[in-house]
Parts: structure tokens; sequence; C-alpha cells
């Protein structure tokens, strides 16, 4: 449930609240689900990346390794206080 | 052992976080596709978020603003006020000036016709130096159009125009370059975007550009765009750095009138990862 809502409100926050902020929170869901920063990401670039203003989709690649070092994190942390 | 081992897999790869990222991946994709696909149908669906999005950056920004020593507001609006008057008496007299210049010289070619935009989502919003409006090919708009704010002041430079929205790419733009002037004196620069609505331009010593001095950029005449704030120098250089910043925030930017941009403003554009 926890999950859930903190997923979709980081999904929310893209469009109505500040990049930083919206950042925060995608970060805080990768904790419950490490692919959530990677889905913000490509929303966010999917709405506002035009290439005449950054060569690359930064959005895009940096949910991707934060995506990255979530899979990681959940390695290699006691996954007890993270699961369920 | 087993059931260990049968754990520590589960911490990796936990099915519910797994399968809760892979469908909202999967909805994002298709998010993506739409808007490659239809971005006349994705922006309509979205405006009314981004709307959404403007009224609530308005309320934090109230709220903080609230925050602060109602004293010192007071004093700040007090002076503002005055400075207003100052302006708006400065500005007659000199629009005076100019319609006798004009009628003198022959050279009044009326006020330049453009296109109003609405904006629906600005910085921070969009993290990128980005405007999206609500106008595009269906009422004008195509690529290479320029923005320009209250005022007159440039902001940018429409970079993808689609059938309802157009996207305007920032001068502030990290990497984004155009050349400019410094000061009365009109010294040539480059204007170079930070990001965040700021710029930077290097000049050299002698030139003689102060804090306070006014950058303009092209467009029918000299448009300012920022103000000098800072000028950081090192002793044994002969250049120095102006940190510039913008006299139209563009985190408050709610309607752009887009024109045709004058050739100069294309002079050196360039963004940079």
């Amino acid at each position: 449930m926890m999950r859930g809502a903190l997923t979709l409100f980081s999904l929310v926050a893209v469009f109505i609240f500040p990049a930083p902020l919206a950042i925060a929170v995608a970060l805080l869901s990768a904790v419950f689900s490490p692919l959530t920063p990677l889905a913000v990401g490509i929303l966010a670039d999917a709405l506002y990346y035009t290439e005449s203003a950054y060569v690359v989709p930064l959005y895009s690649l940096w949910g991707a390794v934060v995506a990255l070092l979530a899979f990681f994190v959940r390695r290699f942390v006691a996954t007890s206080i993270i699961e369920r | 052992m087993k059931k260990t081992f049968l754990s520590q897999r589960n911490a990796l790869l936990s099915p519910g976080a797994l399968s809760l990222g892979v469908v909202v991946l999967a909805g994002v994709l298709v998010v993506l596709f739409v808007r490659i696909i239809f971005p006349s149908v994705f922006i309509q669906t979205v405006a009314p978020l981004w709307r959404l999005g403007s009224s609530v950056s308005e309320g934090l920004h109230t709220l903080q603003s609230g925050f602060k020593n109602a004293t010192i507001l007071s004093a700040r609006v007090e002076q503002l006020e005055n400075d207003n008057a100052t302006l708006m008496l400065e500005n007659t007299s000199l629009a005076e000036k100019l319609r006798d210049l004009d009628r003198l010289l022959g050279s009044d070619k009326g006020v330049p016709v453009g296109i109003l935009a609405g904006v629906l989502a600005r910085p921070p919003e969009t993290g990128y130096d980005v405007l999206v409006v609500d106008a595009g090919e269906r009422d004008g708009v195509v690529s290479g159009m320029a923005a320009y704010g209250a005022g007159g002041v440039p902001l940018g430079i429409v970079s993808v125009a689609n059938a309802s929205s157009a996207r305007i790419t920032l001068f502030s733009a990290a990497g984004f370059e155009a050349a400019a002037w410094a000061g009365t004196s009109r010294i040539a620069i480059t204007l170079v975007g930070q990001g965040g609505g700021a710029f930077a331009a290097e000049v050299s010593k002698a030139a003689g550009v102060s804090v306070g001095d006014a950058i303009f950029l092209p467009g029918p005449g000299a448009l300012v765009v920022g103000t000098v704030t800072r000028i950081d120098s090192e002793s044994a250089s002969p250049q120095e750095y102006l940190r510039i910043t913008p006299v139209l925030n563009p985190l408050s930017v709610t309607w752009v009138l887009l024109r045709t941009a004058s050739r100069e403003l294309f002079m050196q554009p360039g963004p940079k990862p």
C-alpha cells in the first residue's frame, strides 16, 4: 500500500512539484521500488526534454543510474527492513 | 540453508517491488509512446496537471513568503512602489521621445505582431531551462521563433512546435550561446547560459564592465536580457568573468509573445551537454 502510494506520488510529483522535490520523492521511492526512479526519469523527459536544451535526456540517464544503485543497495543491505 | 538462500534471493529481486516497478515502467513507456506519436493529445491530457502544478508552486511560494519578516516585506513593497512610479514616469517620457523621433525620421514600423501564448510548464517544474506553452502550429508557431516576456525581454527560442503546443529553450539553458552586448558602450560579448535562469560571459578587464551594467541581446534594437551582478577575476588573467542575472525571472513567466526571431539571435546557438 505504502509502496504503491509512494510510487504514484512520485509520478504525479513530476507534473506538479518543482524538479528538486520531484527528484527527492523519486529517490525515496527507490527504497521500495527500484525501477520507479527510471520510470520517473523517462516520464520527466517525455514531458520536458528538448534536444536544444540538452544533448542527452538527463532525467532518464540519472533515473537508470539510481535504479541500478537501488538494486545493488537492496542486494547488500540487510533486507529484512526493506521487505514488506 | 535453502530457506536462507531464498530469502536473500527475494531481497535482491523482491517480487512485489519488481512487479510494481515493471508495471509503472510499462505505463510510462506507453506515455512516452503517446508523447511521440500523438504529441497534441498528450499535451491536452497533461495540461490540467501542469496548471495544477503552477497553482501548487504559487501556493508554496506564498507560504514561503509568509514566513519572512513582515516589516522587511512592507519596506520592500514601499521601495518597489516608489521605483515603479519613477520608472513609469521615465518610461512615459522615453516613449514620447521615441514617438517624436519616429515621426521625425519616419522609421515608425508600428507594434510588431506576435502570437500570445500561455505558459503551461516552466522551471523549476521542467528541470531543464524549457518552457512549454499552449500555442502551436495551429496558431502559427514555427520552430525558430523567438519568445519574449513582459516588457519585450527576450527569453528563448522555440525548439519544438507541435499542433497545439510548443517548447521554448531559454537562452539560459546550460551551454546555450548567443552574441550580446554589455553596458551602455555596447561591448560585444558571448552570453553563455548557466542553467536555472542565469547567464555568464567572459570579457577583457580593459573593457570596463561593472556590476549593474545591463546586458543586451539583438532584437529590434538592443533588448535588455539581464544585469551584471558579480564580476570574478584573477589578478594574473587579463579576462574577467561576468555573472549575469536575468531581468525577467523565468520561474514566474505566465505568458510569452512569439515572434519571428531576428537573424542576430542565431549567431551562435549551440547547446552543450
